[in-house]
C-alpha cells in the first residue's frame, strides 16, 4: 500500500510539473510575441500554433489534476437527496467508473486518430501532427491514473460521511 | 443519434457524472451507435474545439487571478472598499458587492471571485448580524459579476464560438455590470433597514481612503491595463491575459513582495486545475456540435423559431428564456457550445446586432449559474456561507430579478451595451 501511494505521489508530480511547464511556456511565447511586435518590430509566425498546442496538452493533462481533486463540474441533484453516506459512495463509485469506461473506450478513438495522422503537418513549424493529437491518449491515461487513487481516496471520504 | 446521445446524456447526468464527460461519452456511444462515422471523429472534434487562440485567454485569466489571490491583494482590495462604502447603512454588504467588482476586473470566472472575497467577507457580515441565507445570495450576487466585468470567460466562449470580437464584448459587459453591482448595493441598503442591522460606521473619513488607495493601488490599476489594453487595439484578448499574468507575478514579487517562489507551485496547479476543467467542457461539447450539424439541427430549429415570429426582437427573447431554462438543468459553458452555433447564424440574418445578442446572451448564461436546481454559483456560496440549499434559495430570487430586470432593460435600451465599445472601438 505504502509502496502505491509513494508511486501516486510521484505520478502527482509529474502531472503538475507538465502542467506548470506548460503555463510557463504559453506565457514565455506570447510575451515574445507581443514584445517581440512592438519593442523589436519582428514577429515569429510560429507562436500563435504553439501556443494553441501547449493549450491542448494542458487541458488533457490537466485534466488528470483536475480528477484528482474531483473538480470536473458534476450535477449533484441525487447524491444530495441521499441521507446514507453507504449510498452515496456508491452512487460516487458508479458515476465515476462510468468516466473511467468511457476513457477507455476512448482510447482507441484516440489511438486511431494518432495513426490516421501520421503524414499531416503544422502549418506554421515541420512538426508532425503525430505531437499534438498525441495530447490524448497520453491525456486519457494520465486520467486514468488519477482515477485509480481519486475513486478509493473519494469514497472513503462519503463513507465517513466527507 | 440525437435519441441515443440525448438519452445517455440524461442518464449520466442524473447519475453526478462529471458533465464533460457525461457529454463526451453520450456523443461517442451516438456516434458508434448511431451511425457509420469512425469513433476517431469523436476525438477530432475534441482537439479542434480544443485548438483555438481565443479560448486560450480563459486559462490566462485564471492564472492571473489565482496569482493575485496568492499575492493576498484580495485583502488590500477589501480594506480600501471598506474605506470608501462602509459608512453607509448596509455598508458591509456594499464592501462585498465593491469588492467583487473589482475583482471582476481582474478574474475571468465567477468562481474565482467568489472564493477570493465572498470567503473573506461572509465571515464579517455574518458578524454584524446578516442572515447567513442573505449572505449567500449576495456572494452568489457578486460572484455572477465576475463574468459580466472584463474579463469574462463566458465571454471568451462565446467569441471563440461565433468569431465575434472579444474586445467589443468585454467592454459591452461594463455598464450592465455597473448596473447589477449598484443595484446590489441598494438592495443590501434596504435589507439593513429593513432587519436593523450593519447601520454603518456613519463617517466617511478622506485621509483613510487615500491611504487604502495607495495601498491597494497597483491591484487597482489592473483592470485599467487588461481592459485599456485591449480598447486600444495594443494587444488582442487572449494577450491582454499574457499581460495580466506578467503584471500580477510584478505585483506578487517586486512590489508587494507577498508571493514567494514556493507559492508559485499550488498556485500554477489550481489554474491548470480551475483551466483543465473549463477547457474539457469547451473542447468536448464540440462533439455535440458535431452530431447536430450531422443531424441538421440548426435548420429544423431555424424552421421551427422562424414560424413561431419573424420579429427579431421576439426571436432574441425566446433564445435568451431558453437559455435561462437549461440554465437551470445544465452547465451553461457546456450547454453554450451546443446551442450558440445553431442558434446565432438564425439571431445574425435576422439583422439583431451581434454585440448586443452576445452580452445577453452571456449574462443568461450567468443566470444559470445562479439559479436552482443546478448552479455552480449557488452551490459554491452555499458552502461559503455554511447555510442549506433550501436557505440559500431564499433571497436568490431577488438577485436573480435583479439581473434579469438589467437584462430587459437592456433590450428596451441597447445603447446601454452598445454605446462604450462603438465609442471606444472603431
Amino acid at each position: 500500500m505504502n509502496f502505491l501511494i509513494k508511486v501516486d505521489k510521484i505520478i502527482e508530480g509529474i502531472q503538475t510539473t507538465i502542467c506548470i511547464v506548460l503555463f510557463v511556456f504559453i506565457i514565455t511565447l506570447g510575451t515574445f510575441q507581443i514584445f517581440g511586435r512592438y519593442i523589436f518590430s519582428f514577429s515569429l509566425p510560429w507562436t500563435e500554433e504553439v501556443m494553441r498546442f501547449c493549450s491542448i496538452w494542458l487541458a488533457m493533462i490537466g485534466s488528470s489534476l483536475t480528477v484528482r481533486v474531483d473538480g470536473h463540474v458534476s450535477v449533484d441533484i441525487l447524491l444530495g437527496f441521499m441521507s446514507d453516506n453507504k449510498k452515496k459512495a456508491i452512487l460516487f463509485v458508479v458515476s465515476r467508473l462510468v468516466c473511467v469506461v468511457f476513457l477507455i473506450f476512448y482510447f482507441p478513438a484516440a489511438i486511431e486518430l494518432v495513426i490516421k495522422s501520421e503524414t499531416s503537418r503544422a502549418t506554421s513549424i515541420p512538426l508532425p501532427y503525430i505531437y499534438v493529437y498525441g495530447a490524448v491518449p497520453v491525456g486519457i491515461v494520465m486520467m486514468l491514473l488519477s482515477y485509480a487513487s481519486a475513486i478509493p481516496r473519494y469514497a472513503k471520504k462519503y463513507l465517513k460521511g466527507k | 443519434m440525437l435519441l441515443i446521445s440525448g438519452l445517455f446524456l440524461l442518464i449520466f447526468v442524473v447519475l453526478g457524472v462529471p458533465v464533460s464527460f457525461a457529454i463526451g461519452f453520450s456523443g461517442l456511444l451516438a456516434i458508434l451507435l448511431g451511425s457509420d462515422i469512425p469513433g476517431f471523429m469523436a476525438v477530432q472534434q475534441l482537439v479542434r474545439g480544443l485548438n483555438s487562440m481565443t479560448m486560450m485567454a480563459g486559462p490566462l485569466f485564471i492564472l492571473a487571478g489565482e496569482i493575485l489571490g496568492g499575492a493576498k491583494l484580495s485583502n488590500r482590495i477589501l480594506n480600501f472598499c471598506r474605506s470608501l462604502v462602509s459608512w453607509m447603512t448596509g455598508g458591509l454588504g456594499a464592501v462585498c458587492v465593491l469588492a467583487n467588482m473589482i475583482f471582476a476586473g481582474i478574474s475571468g470566472s465567477g468562481a474565482a471571485t467568489m472564493s477570493a472575497i465572498g470567503s473573506l467577507t461572509a465571515p464579517e457580515l455574518k458578524k454584524v448580524g446578516y442572515e447567513r441565507s442573505f449572505i449567500a445570495a449576495l456572494i452568489a450576487g457578486g460572484g455572477a459579476l465576475g463574468p459580466i466585468i472584463p474579463p469574462s470567460v463566458n465571454m471568451i466562449v462565446f467569441a471563440s464560438l461565433t468569431g465575434f470580437s472579444v474586445g467589443k464584448l468585454f467592454i459591452g459587459g461594463i455598464i450592465p455590470g455597473i448596473i447589477i453591482g449598484i443595484c446590489l448595493i441598494i438592495m443590501c441598503n434596504l435589507y439593513a433597514r429593513k432587519h436593523k442591522v450593519d447601520q454603518g460606521t456613519g463617517t466617511f473619513v478622506l485621509s483613510d481612503v487615500w491611504k487604502s488607495f495607495k495601498d491597494a493601488f497597483f491591484a487597482l490599476i489592473t483592470p485599467i491595463i487588461i481592459i485599456g489594453g485591449v480598447i486600444g487595439g495594443v494587444f488582442t484578448a487572449t494577450e491582454s491575459g499574457i499581460i495580466a499574468c506578467l503584471y500580477s507575478l510584478f505585483c506578487g514579487f517586486f512590489i508587494y513582495r507577498t508571493l514567494k517562489l514556493r507559492d508559485l507551485i499550488p498556485i500554477f496547479k489550481k489554474a491548470s486545475e480551475s483551466s483543465a476543467m473549463l477547457l474539457m467542457i469547451m473542447g468536448i461539447a464540440n462533439v455535440y456540435a458535431y452530431i447536430f450539424a450531422l443531424e441538421n439541427v440548426g435548420d429544423t430549429i431555424k424552421t421551427i423559431m422562424l414560424s413561431f415570429s419573424q420579429d427579431p426582437n421576439v426571436i432574441v427573447i425566446v433564445i435568451i428564456v431558453l437559455m435561462l431554462v437549461i440554465g437551470c438543468f445544465m452547465e451553461t459553458i457546456a450547454a453554450m457550445v451546443v446551442i450558440l452555433p445553431v442558434v446565432y447564424p438564425i439571431v445574425i440574418a435576422l439583422g439583431v446586432d451581434p454585440l448586443l445578442f452576445g452580452v445577453l446572451f452571456s449574462i443568461a448564461t450567468i443566470v444559470g449559474g445562479l439559479t436552482p436546481p443546478v448552479g455552480l454559483y449557488l452551490f459554491l456560496s452555499m458552502n461559503i456561507a455554511e447555510v442549506s440549499f433550501k436557505e440559500a434559495t431564499k433571497y436568490m430570487f431577488p438577485v436573480v430579478g435583479v439581473i434579469l430586470a438589467t437584462m430587459i432593460v437592456i433590450m428596451i435600451f441597447p445603447e446601454i451595451v452598445t454605446f462604450l465599445p462603438n465609442l471606444l472601438i472603431k
